[in-house]
C-alpha cells in the first residue's frame, strides 16, 4: 500500500490510490455497521424503499449494460461517415428518421441514453439523437404489445400511445433543432473516440467501461429518487380524481415523472387505475418513458446538467400536449 | 474516482449481480425471466473491468494518458483535458463523483439484501389493485381444492361472479393484512398477494376478503407491522418474508362478489387453513 508514488511517467504499479482507499474504507465501515443497517429495515417504509431501490437497480442495470454495449460498438466500429450517409442531412428529415429507428430497438430508457450520447459523439445532429432518445423506450414492439395486453378492452390505447410518443419524440427533436444551442450539451460529449492505433475491441471495452461507470452512478441516483417517491407519495393523490379531468391529467403526468416505472410495466399500472378516464392514463403512458426522475439523472450524467435542466421541462410540456392531442384524436375525448 | 477504483467497483457491481442470480435472491426484485439478462450484465461488467485492469497493468494506452499520477486522487473533472498533446481523448480515465453512487446497490446487496416486498408495501401507492389478468377459459385443474393464484381468483371472479369458483373449493396462498372495508360478517384480515410486472417497483396488491364461519382465523392476526405502519416489532429477520404471516386457505368464493361494486375484492369462505412457508417466488406475475 505504501509503494512510493512515481512522479514522472507512471509505471503500472499503483495509481490514483486516494479513491481506492476511500472505497475500501467505505466497504469496511459498512461491514462494521451491518447490524444497525439491517436494523433500519425493521421500519416498514424503509424496508419497502430499500427493496424498491434495489429492484430498480437490478432491473435497469442489464438494460444500461446493453445500451453501453451498443454505445461501445458504435464508438468502435461505426464511423461518423457511415452515420452521415445513413441519416438525411436536413434536420427536419433526420429527426423523424431517427425517431423511427427507435421503433426497432426494444430497450428501456436506460439503454437509449448511452446510445444517444454516443450518436452525438459520432457527429449525428443533436436533434436527431434526441428524437431517438425519446422514441426508443416509448415506441418499440415490446412496449406496444405490453400496452395491448394491459388494455384488452381498449386496443385504441396502443395507437394513441404510439401517436403520442412519436409526436413527443419528433416534436422535441424539431424544437431542439430550431431553438437548441450547442453549448447546452457538455463539450466532452462531442469528443470522438481515439484513433491512435488502439485496437477496435479495446476501444469497445474502454467505451463500455467508461459509460457504465458514468451512467451507472446516475442510474443509482435516479433509482434512489424513485424509491423514495414510491413510499412518500400518498395514495390519497389518486383518490377522488375520477371527477376532475384536468386535475387527473396533471396528477398522472407528475406521477409518471416521480415513479419512474420502466416502459414495459407502466401500461399495467395505468390499466390498474381503472377509476380514472382513459385520457389521464394515456398522459401517464406518454410522459413516463420520455421524462422521469431516473431518466433526468441519466441525461444529466450523459449530456450535462445544463442540458437536463432545459430538456426535461421541454419534454414534459411537449409530452403532455402530444398525449392530449393524440387522446382527443384517437380516443375521441376523455373517455 | 481513479481507474483502479472504477475497475474494483465494476467487479463488485458485476459480482453482486451474479451472486443474486446464483443464490436466487434476485426473485425478490425482478421476474424470473430477468435471470439471464442480470447474469449476462454481471459477467459483462466483470469482463470489462478485467480487460481494463490487464491493459493498465501492461501499460497500454487508454486514450487519456495524462491523468495518471498527476492528480493525487482529487476529483476535479480530470477528464476534461482539451486534447492538446495527446491523441484521442474520448475516454476520460476518471469518473465524476456521481460514480460513487454505484457503491450503494453493492452495499445493499452484499450486506443487507433487502427482503421481498410484503404486507408493508400494501399501503402506499402500491395499494392500487393489480390489473385483471386475461381470464383463462380452461377449467380449473383437476383434483380436490386445486391450488390457484390469488390473481387468478380475482380475475375469474371479475369475469364471472357466479362462475366455477363459487361451486368448487380451491386453495389459495397469500399473506394476511388488515382488512380494508370488509363486508359484514367477514374476518378482520384479508388474504393478499403482490403482483409484479417488471420489477418490485411496480408491485401492486391483489386481495380477497375472508369469511370465516368456523372461527379458523381466530388468534391469527396480520404480520406484526403489517399495513404499512412503522411500528415494527419482532419482524426483523430480514430473510425475505419480512415477517409476514403466510397461509394457505382452502375455500369457495361467495357468489356475486368480486365485481366492480366491491372493488374487485371477492369474499372467500374459509373451510380450512394452514400456516405455510413463504412461497418461492414470493410474487405472482
Amino acid at each position: 500500500m505504501s509503494a512510493p508514488r512515481p512522479t514522472d511517467t507512471p509505471p503500472a504499479t499503483w495509481r490514483g490510490s486516494g479513491s481506492l482507499v476511500v472505497l475500501c474504507g467505505a466497504l469496511l465501515a459498512a461491514t462494521a455497521l451491518q447490524g444497525p443497517l439491517v436494523g433500519l429495515l425493521d421500519v416498514g417504509v424503509v424496508r419497502t424503499a430499500a427493496t424498491v431501490f434495489v429492484a430498480v437497480c437490478v432491473q435497469a442495470l442489464p438494460f444500461l449494460v446493453l445500451g453501453t454495449l451498443l454505445s461501445g460498438a458504435i464508438a468502435a466500429w461505426v464511423s461518423p461517415a457511415v452515420l452521415r450517409r445513413v441519416l438525411p442531412t436536413r434536420p427536419a428529415l433526420a429527426v423523424p428518421v431517427a425517431g423511427a429507428a427507435g421503433l426497432v430497438l426494444p430497450g428501456c430508457e436506460c439503454a437509449s441514453v448511452p446510445v444517444a450520447r454516443r450518436l452525438v459523439a459520432q457527429g449525428v445532429p443533436e436533434a436527431a439523437a434526441l428524437a431517438f432518445l425519446l422514441a426508443a423506450p416509448a415506441i418499440n414492439p415490446v412496449v406496444l404489445v405490453a400496452t395491448a395486453v394491459a388494455f384488452p378492452d381498449h386496443p385504441e390505447m396502443v395507437l394513441a400511445r404510439l401517436l403520442g410518443s412519436a409526436a413527443t419524440a419528433v416534436g422535441v427533436g424539431w424544437l431542439w433543432s430550431r431553438f437548441g444551442r450547442a453549448e447546452w450539451i457538455a463539450a466532452r460529449v462531442r469528443r470522438p473516440p481515439p484513433d491512435d492505433g488502439t485496437p477496435r475491441w479495446a476501444v469497445f471495452a474502454e467505451t463500455v467501461r467508461h459509460d457504465v461507470v458514468d451512467a451507472g452512478g446516475f442510474l443509482v441516483l435516479g433509482g434512489l429518487a424513485a424509491a423514495v417517491m414510491t413510499v412518500v407519495v400518498p395514495q390519497s393523490w389518486l383518490d377522488g380524481l375520477a371527477g376532475h379531468l384536468v386535475l387527473a391529467v396533471a396528477v398522472m403526468a407528475v406521477l409518471a415523472v416521480l415513479l419512474a416505472l420502466c416502459s414495459e410495466a407502466d401500461a399495467f399500472v395505468a390499466a390498474s387505475l381503472s377509476a380514472l378516464p382513459l385520457l389521464p392514463r394515456l398522459v401517464f403512458l406518454v410522459v413516463g418513458p420520455a421524462v422521469d426522475v431516473k431518466l433526468v439523472a441519466l441525461q444529466a450524467g450523459a449530456f450535462g446538467r445544463a442540458f437536463a435542466a432545459r430538456f426535461a421541462p421541454l419534454t414534459f410540456v411537449v409530452a403532455v400536449t402530444s398525449a392530449l392531442v393524440a387522446g382527443l384524436l384517437v380516443l375521441g375525448g376523455p373517455r | 474516482m481513479s481507474r483502479d477504483t472504477q475497475h474494483v467497483l465494476l467487479v463488485l457491481v458485476g459480482g453482486v449481480l451474479i451472486k443474486i442470480v446464483l443464490d436466487g435472491s434476485y426473485l425478490r426484485y425482478v421476474r424470473p425471466w430477468s435471470a439471464t439478462p442480470v447474469l449476462v450484465a454481471g459477467v459483462v461488467l466483470v469482463a470489462v473491468a478485467v480487460v481494463g485492469l490487464v491493459r493498465d497493468l501492461r501499460g497500454l494506452p487508454v486514450g487519456d494518458g495524462g491523468s495518471h499520477g498527476e492528480h493525487d486522487g482529487h476529483e476535479h473533472d480530470g477528464h476534461e483535458h482539451d486534447g492538446h498533446g495527446h491523441v484521442g481523448h474520448g475516454h476520460g480515465a476518471r469518473a465524476g463523483p456521481a460514480a460513487w453512487m454505484l457503491v450503494l446497490p453493492v452495499l445493499a446487496l452484499l450486506l443487507v439484501v433487502p427482503p421481498a416486498l410484503g404486507s408493508a408495501a400494501v399501503g402506499g401507492v402500491g395499494a392500487r389493485a393489480a390489473p385483471m389478468a386475461a381470464v383463462p377459459d380452461d377449467p380449473l385443474p383437476p383434483g380436490e381444492a386445486p391450488p390457484l393464484g390469488l390473481l387468478e381468483v380475482v380475475s375469474r371472479s371479475a369475469a364471472d361472479p357466479h362462475g366455477v369458483l363459487t361451486t368448487r373449493d380451491v386453495t389459495v396462498r397469500g399473506f394476511l393484512v388488515p382488512a380494508r372495508t370488509p363486508p359484514p360478517g367477514s374476518a378482520p384480515v384479508d388474504l393478499a398477494r403482490l403482483v409484479i410486472t417488471c420489477c418490485a417497483a411496480d408491485a401492486s396488491a391483489v386481495r380477497v376478503h375472508l369469511a370465516d364461519p368456523g372461527g379458523l382465523l381466530d388468534g391469527l392476526g396480520p404480520a406484526a407491522d403489517g399495513g404499512g405502519g412503522g411500528s415494527g416489532g419482532g419482524s426483523g429477520d430480514g430473510s425475505g418474508d419480512a415477517g409476514d404471516r403466510w397461509v394457505a386457505v382452502r375455500g369457495r368464493v361467495v357468489p356475486g362478489t368480486g365485481t366492480a361494486a366491491d372493488g374487485h375484492v371477492p369474499t372467500l369462505t374459509v373451510t380450512s387453513l394452514s400456516l405455510v412457508a413463504t412461497p418461492d417466488p414470493v410474487y405472482e406475475y
